[in-house]
């Protein structure tokens, strides 16, 4: 046996269901008649582009100054990790850290009730615009304009389809959890404030986990 | 909701010695390895070999959770150590068998699952490099006597391995539900126990069986075609069209796949027809036992019990998907009486009567359906309403069953028609009537329907669910989701409490479960078994009761041997043909392939044996 003691962070502790405990764990199966999943608030909130094929809407701020529902961030990204968000400031001492970017992330929900937070990239200063950030534009615009929209391609850039579903038929259902609410929940442990974050040992020396 | 928090998660994997061949229990592990991380994030590495101790150093008292890939196989060394199964563990191999079901079945109904290589490398895991791990792999199926250096090697290698299922955990986490995980995890533990029991086989019929099924496969084939009146079979291979025209001599539809929209004889289309057309049930039944003899490999222990994968959600239903010639239970039902229980020993077949009807009702809430099948026989009292009289034959309660089931599987009044023999507005009637009957299911699957539609995931009970792609009519196949996938679920529940009650499962199809016990503890055995069966359904569904049959005729005590309902119904008829045709096939006698003195003896048991056999159930 055999005892190290390097941080292994995001594994413990853990809650999980009691398997003796079935029917406290069951879904409520009368979802099944509605468009929509049942009310529970889901205790995971993924960072993502919304999966293909899954529709999704998200809300248009009414407010430029005061955003409801998405703000620009520093996101560090690595491949085999969850993304971490990084403080402005901090990021701007890693400027020359090539994992960090910009990002807006606006928050949606698909037609069965996951609500779920979309890194948008942004195209950068020097003007030259990349297809993907503004195909990815293209269909927040276009998701807000009140409509159900999937995304159903992805060569070269992203393409859409709309739903004929409006929202009449099925209304979105946004939970009542704040934009920053999700935030927490979505990167709990991942939010880098400092300079001896754990990360930072990671990108320069790599890591065995 | 209840929850366990766990303060510590522990990895696990292991290493075990040679395969000593199919159907076999694992062997004893060479190594049993793991990683555990406390909340401080302090990790431990217990590399261990025999002789272990009495309980993992890991398992200290306090909740923990246990995370492996492919959990069946460590709970074979857990097993074969006298280790009690973890109480919590998350098997990411299921985990990725649910997160990826849709993607997994896209344009079929079966799915195959991932090694850990592969779904590290679907989540962009670092993994590790394939010609050391088959190289690891073999090192420890290879031999028995590992030396201390090997013995080393293959630790670190589990360590290794044990990381591997730590990265994936960390990249699969966000997407895992982790409230109903542990009961996933408890379930893929739990059939490795099952597959350890095994089914026991009666080898004195079986092998004579195994020898001889080509030979008599031809003969069937021979058969088969004087019965057609056509060459179905040339020179051994089965030829379609010749069985086409048999179908249109015969005035019986031809199928068409709703997918190729060709003409089929697939089985699934065959089998829907088979109760309106004799001709074409003769052609069904002697079909499947054809291919089943050409290829009997039945994987059966030195100890004469059948073992095989069951592979867990293997069907997009999330139903378990074995090999259909190595599992006892994917031959055609006559064959099921190859299991007969040893001396003083008994089985017991216990299963949710009408499961997919009761769950509709339980789902629909539609109070028709839900006093129907609490009555007993659903399909029997909506043709006796229907039909406006007391007692229905059993060809009306069947044409009233098929359309009940051919409505929830999102059947047309088209195909309805075709296997029933009826006309299509004949068809389309009674389905109105079926309407009238059940309006609140019919609404219900309608909006399942239109769910499905707008690609909105069907939930079921405990998680698995399935989207539909936008193709366009896929969504009437989503329409049995709810009723097959909910059983699956429940499928699951039962094996974990049966096991938590100590019950001995030794196997189970979609619906039903066979236990083993002593005769005398064979009938308490199987009054706890239908109570864990229906509370399961009690936990699933809302309170709704499904019903747990097991009549007195489901329970073989030793020597009788155990007999498929089906083959009950025609007085063993089929079973009693197959020994005929295999003694025919052996000169006249029943043979004994085993060697010496044996013989002898073998010969006068194997001689009772088959004249038991023939002249079983009276």
């Amino acid at each position: 046996m055999t005892t190290k003691l390097h941080t292994v962070d995001n594994i413990a502790p853990i809650t999980v269901g009691d398997p003796n405990d079935v029917a406290s764990l069951a879904i409520d199966q009368s979802h099944l008649e509605e468009y929509a999943n049942p009310g529970s608030e889901s205790a995971v909130v993924e960072c993502a582009r919304p999966a293909k094929g899954i529709f999704f809407t998200v809300r248009a701020e009414k407010s430029k100054s005061r955003w409801q529902d998405r703000a620009f961030y520093f996101m560090l990204q690595m491949e085999g990790r969850d993304p971490y968000l990084v403080a402005p400031e901090i990021a701007k001492e890693k400027q020359d850290e090539d994992t960090i970017r910009p990002v807006m992330i606006v928050r949606y929900v698909t037609m069965a009730g996951d609500e779920g937070l979309w890194p948008l990239k942004l195209n950068p200063p020097d003007g030259k615009a990349n297809a993907w950030n503004t195909s990815a534009l293209n269909i927040l615009e276009l998701a807000e304009s009140d409509k159900w929209v999937r995304i159903v391609g992805l060569k070269k850039h992203y393409r859409h389809q709309v739903s004929n579903k409006t929202f009449a038929i099925v209304p979105p259902k946004f939970t009542d959890r704040t934009f920053q609410d999700l935030i927490n929940i979505a990167f709990k442990d991942r939010i880098v404030k400092t300079l001896d974050h754990e990360i930072w040992d990671v990108l320069e020396n790599g890591s065995d986990n | 909701m209840s929850e366990i928090t766990c303060a510590r998660v522990v990895f696990i994997d292991s290493e075990f010695d040679a395969r000593k061949g199919q159907g076999e229990r694992p062997g004893f592990p060479v190594c049993i390895c793991a990683i555990e991380i406390d909340q401080d994030g302090r990790e431990t590495e217990h590399r261990l070999a025999a002789p272990y101790p009495a309980r993992p150093p890991w398992d200290r008292g306090d909740p923990f959770l246990t995370v492996g890939f492919a959990l069946s196989a460590e709970a074979g060394s857990f097993l074969n150590v006298g280790w009690a199964f973890p109480a919590l563990a998350i098997d990411l191999y299921a985990e990725f068998m649910v997160i990826h079901n849709t993607e997994m079945t896209r344009g079929g109904d079966s799915k195959q699952g991932p090694t850990l290589l592969r779904a590290c490398q679907c989540y962009g895991v670092t993994g590790m490099d394939k010609a050391h791990k088959e190289d690891m792999r073999s090192l420890a199926y290879t031999k028995t006597d590992h030396t201390p250096e090997e013995i080393a090697l293959l630790q670190d290698y589990c360590i290794e391995d044990g990381r591997m299922t730590m990265r994936l955990f960390r990249a699969m986490r966000p997407r895992i539900d982790l409230m109903r995980a542990p009961i996933r995890g408890a379930f893929m533990m739990e059939i490795e126990r099952i597959r350890c029991r095994g089914i026991p086989i009666d080898m004195l019929t079986y092998r004579p069986a195994e020898q001889r099924g080509p030979a008599v496969a031809s003969r069937m084939r021979e058969e088969l075609n004087r019965k057609l009146g056509a060459q179905v079979y040339l020179q051994n291979v089965f030829k379609r069209a010749a069985l086409f025209q048999v179908m249109q001599r015969n005035g019986i539809p031809v199928p068409v796949d709703g997918k190729t929209r060709k003409a089929s004889c697939a089985r699934k289309l065959i089998k829907n027809m088979i109760e309106t057309y004799p001709l074409l049930k003769h052609y069904y039944e002697d079909k499947r036992m054809i291919d089943a003899l050409t290829n009997l490999k039945l994987e059966i222990g030195a100890d004469g019990r059948n073992r095989f994968w069951l592979n867990p959600f293997g069907t997009k239903t999330g139903r378990n998907n074995p090999s259909t010639n190595r599992a006892l239970f994917g031959l055609p039902h006559t064959m099921r009486s190859f299991m007969k229980p040893p001396p003083g020993m008994a089985i017991a077949q216990i299963d949710y009567g009408c499961q997919e009807v009761g769950i509709a009702a339980a789902l629909s809430g539609d109070p028709a359906l839900i006093a129907d099948y609490r009555r007993g026989d659903p399909y029997r009292e909506f043709a006796a309403a229907a039909l406006g009289i007391l007692d229905p034959t059993q060809q009306q309660r069947q044409v009233y069953k098929a359309v009940v089931l051919g409505r929830i599987y999102g059947m047309g009044a088209g195909t309805l028609a075709r296997n029933l023999g009826i006309s299509k507005s004949q068809a389309q009637r009674i389905m109105d009537q079926m309407a009238a009957r059940y309006p609140v299911l019919n609404a219900w699957l309608d909006r399942v329907t239109t769910k499905a539609a707008h690609c909105i995931p069907v939930t079921c009970a405990l998680g698995l669910s399935l989207t539909a792609t936008g193709r366009p009519g896929e969504e009437r196949t989503f329409l049995n989701l709810p009723m097959q996938g909910n059983g699956s679920e429940l499928m699951r529940v039962v094996i974990v409490l049966a096991a938590a009650a100590g019950l001995k499962i030794i196997g189970c199809a979609h619906d039903s479960f066979l236990i083993e016990d002593t005769i005398d503890e064979i009938d308490r055995s199987v009054a706890a078994m239908q109570e864990i069966v229906r509370k399961a359904s009690r936990d699933l569904l809302g309170g709704f009761e499904l019903r747990a049959d097991c009549k007195p005729e489901d329970i073989v005590r030793y020597p009788d041997r155990f007999v498929d309902k089906r083959e009950r119904e025609v007085g063993m008829a089929h079973w009693n043909r197959l020994m005929t045709l295999i003694s025919e096939e052996n000169d006249g006698r029943p043979a004994d392939y085993r060697h010496g003195d044996a013989a002898e003896e073998g010969e006068a048991q194997i001689q009772d044996e088959m004249g038991k056999a023939r002249s079983a159930v009276g």
